[in-house]
């Protein structure tokens, strides 16, 4: 077919996560995660530790086909379909705790561990997911400087149904410094198997009956560039997200179970900056400031920081030496509306990289990262009563790493 | 790096095709040191000259201190190729036996065989003809006392495609920046700016005030340095390095069979294109599956 370009495509992907030996979920005398909804420990100390071995076996097979017809004068229209099939063809697992399935006894702290695989006291499911999927996308060139994307992609999903998503992208080329875009998307987030499979759990169950989260965005964004040194790019959006899928606490015990329970809604912008001051000598940098709004709790959103700053500065000294450094500033992320914690502190990481180019085919480096030894640390989820890590994640202090590159 | 103090042994020796017996049939590319990624050029180049030679090759890396008589006793029964203006004058009189075949230089150089770094005036026509069909008249700006010479069979080749080419003489850079700046108040559509191979007067600031007239006026701005495409310009015509290396290794080969061709440089016409998308929507220049036959690559609108 003349004007019609089409590319087929397929592929077979096997993959599986195996423990070697048994994998200590909660140390040695530690109670475990099993609690009472006041908090109080169901059981006595494990000896040995929490132990519990979950190993998984899967296969992906996807298979489609993309066209391009560029047979109308100033459309360049994509087309394409496929499917894919999904399959957890085994589950096993060995445990120190939960039911027995031999005797339907629990598993009590000192007991060995258990195989507990093809039985129903296995942690996921074994299952399998289809999806079949089209689209279409026109990128219409309808004057000059103005350029319309328009598409829509339709899944059918095995599992939870049909979701149906379009996007649209106007470019405006303002003038020769600046282009002006005008952009929207709706799109969706599948279900993962452990958030629909998980099965006796101490901490999450998962959820058969899921949809997916879904979100739409709205963003105008400008590429400015005044000068051949400098770039200059502003972006604001706005976003809804829908059927977040969160763990909610059950109340039956010290276990949540996957929900389509959240919705946040979101706004705000990102000022990036490239300037190359010389030939050797190059700038970039970036401010990122959101504001996003947990809908159901009406309380800011939580963990995600409200304000990043990022610079670099890549100088290239003269054909043997470089030295780059970068700086990352995190601020400003909120705890959930039900965590009583202090809030988690901002923090500045600066990175360097100094390389000497010995030869051609010899260069040394020593990259130094975290040089201020900065206190960072990464807030960890909230959890009733208490977070499992109420001090957060810490991050790595100043490491030195010293390369050696030899190209044969 | 150790091959470029002095005198080296040759970096490369690729054996394809028949070997002569003796040595007027063998070649050695001689270029100079130079930094990456410029050097590439030059490596490409070799590359192509190598397999355009079909025989036995190897190249040779210039100091800029090399000594003229290791020079001699190594290259003096040897096929040579020597690449860019350095070399050539690096090479120049030190009694080779066979004709120099000179390849990678800004200018036409008599007396000897090879390929310069301008594409062939004919050829840009042509690209200028599937690109910017409507455009009536080419504007360049040339150093009085160096391109015009070239220029008048550029003239030829753009009335060919019933196009008339204004040659702007400028003493200087800042001679050529007033005639620029005038230019940039009276083009219009169907004009074009062809910014010559080589030039040296067109800087950063300049283009810019180019290009923005260029995009107010609709007129076009190609040229034959890449660089500008990203910048704005429409198209840019420059060399493909490797094909001209093996048109130098194909002369090479005639030379050294004997070849009676008259002793003098080939107009460069393997090259490379690159067009703008953003500046041909601009100019309601829509790139068909023809016109992308003649392209090489297309820069996306941003």
């Amino acid at each position: 077919m003349p004007n019609v370009d089409i590319e087929f495509h397929a592929s077979y992907f096997d993959t599986s996560q195996e423990v070697e030996g048994d994998f200590v979920v909660f140390p040695v005398g530690s109670t475990g995660p099993f609690l009472t909804p006041l908090g109080v420990p169901i059981f006595g100390a494990f000896p040995d530790g929490v132990i519990g071995t979950p190993e998984i076996f899967e296969n992906h097979i996807r298979l489609g086909f993309t066209a391009q017809y560029d047979g109308i004068v100033k459309h360049d229209i994509s087309f394409g379909s496929g499917y894919y099939e999904g399959e957890i063809d085994k589950v096993t697992e060995e445990k120190n705790f939960g039911r027995n399935p031999v005797t339907l006894l629990p598993i009590l702290p000192g007991d060995p561990v258990v195989d507990v695989s093809d039985t129903p006291f296995v942690f996921l499911t074994e299952d399998e997911r289809r999806n079949t999927y089209a689209y279409i996308q026109d990128v219409w060139q309808f004057s000059n400087d103005w350029e319309l994307t328009a598409g829509l992609r339709y899944d059918d999903y095995s599992d939870f149904g049909a979701t149906t998503n379009p996007r649209l992208a106007l470019v405006w080329s303002t003038s020769y410094e600046l282009t002006t875009k005008f952009l929207y998307g709706e799109a969706f987030r599948a279900p993962s198997f452990a958030q629909t499979r998980a099965i006796n759990n101490p901490l999450i169950q998962g959820n058969l009956e899921l949809q997916p989260e879904q979100i739409k965005s709205y963003e105008v964004a400008f590429d400015y560039r005044p000068s051949y040194d400098l770039t200059l790019n502003l972006n604001f959006f706005h976003y809804n997200w829908t059927d977040i899928i969160q763990f909610i606490p059950d109340f039956s015990g010290s276990s949540r179970t996957a929900q389509n329970a959240g919705e946040q809604t979101g706004k705000g912008f990102e000022f990036e900056a490239r300037w190359s001051v010389s030939e050797a000598l190059k700038l970039t940098g970036n401010f990122a400031w959101q504001d996003s709004h947990d809908e159901l709790a009406d309380a800011p959103a939580a963990n995600s920081p409200e304000k990043q700053v990022y610079l670099r500065s890549d100088w290239q000294i003269d054909t043997r030496w470089q030295i780059n450094v970068q700086a990352s500033w995190v601020m400003d992320r909120n705890r959930s509306y039900d965590d009583l914690r202090t809030p988690v502190a901002d923090y500045v990481l600066v990175d360097m990289n100094i390389r000497n180019m010995l030869s051609e085919n010899l260069e040394v480096a020593l990259i130094v990262n975290n040089l201020l030894d900065e206190d960072a640390f990464e807030p960890s989820p909230n959890a009733m009563p208490v977070p499992f890590i109420p001090n957060d994640l810490p991050l790595a202090g100043r490491s030195f790493i010293g390369e050696i590159r030899y190209k044969f | 790096m150790a091959a470029l103090a002095g005198l080296s042994q040759p970096v490369l020796a690729a054996e394809a095709g028949p070997q002569g017996s003796d040595s007027n049939r063998a070649l050695t590319v001689v270029y100079p040191q130079i930094r990456q990624p410029f050097l590439k050029v030059y490596e490409t180049i070799a590359r192509g000259a190598t397999k355009g030679f079909s025989g036995k090759a190897s190249e040779l890396v210039l100091a800029k201190d090399q000594s003229r008589d290791q020079l001699q006793n190594q290259l003096a029964d040897k096929m040579v190729i020597v690449l860019g203006s350095r070399g050539v004058s690096q090479l120049r009189g030190i009694g080779l036996q066979r004709p120099l075949v000179v390849g990678a230089v800004s200018e036409q150089l008599s007396g000897v065989y090879g390929l310069s770094m301008i594409p062939d005036a004919g050829v840009v026509a042509s690209k200028l003809q599937v690109l910017a069909p409507t455009t009536l008249r080419v504007f360049v700006v040339a150093r009085a006392d160096k391109n015009i010479a070239d220029l008048a069979a550029a003239q030829i080749a753009f009335n060919q495609i019933d196009v008339q080419l204004f040659i702007k003489e400028a003493t200087d850079i800042r001679d050529a920046a007033n005639i620029y700046r005038k230019l940039t108040a009276e083009l219009k559509v169907g004009d074009a700016v062809w910014i010559l191979p080589g030039d040296r007067f067109v800087n950063n600031p300049l283009l810019s005030i180019l290009l923005q007239a260029a995009w107010r006026s609709d007129f076009v701005v190609f040229s034959s340095n890449p660089t500008h495409v990203n910048r704005g310009a429409l198209f840019s015509v420059y060399p493909d390095n490797y094909q001209m290396g093996v048109r130098l290794g194909e002369i090479a080969r005639q030379v050294a069979e004997g070849s009676q061709a008259p002793v003098q440089m080939e107009p460069l016409r393997s090259v490379f294109v690159t067009v703008n998308e953003r500046t041909s929507n601009h100019l309601g220049i829509t790139i068909t599956d023809d016109m992308k036959e003649h392209v090489d690559l297309i820069l996306p609108a941003r």
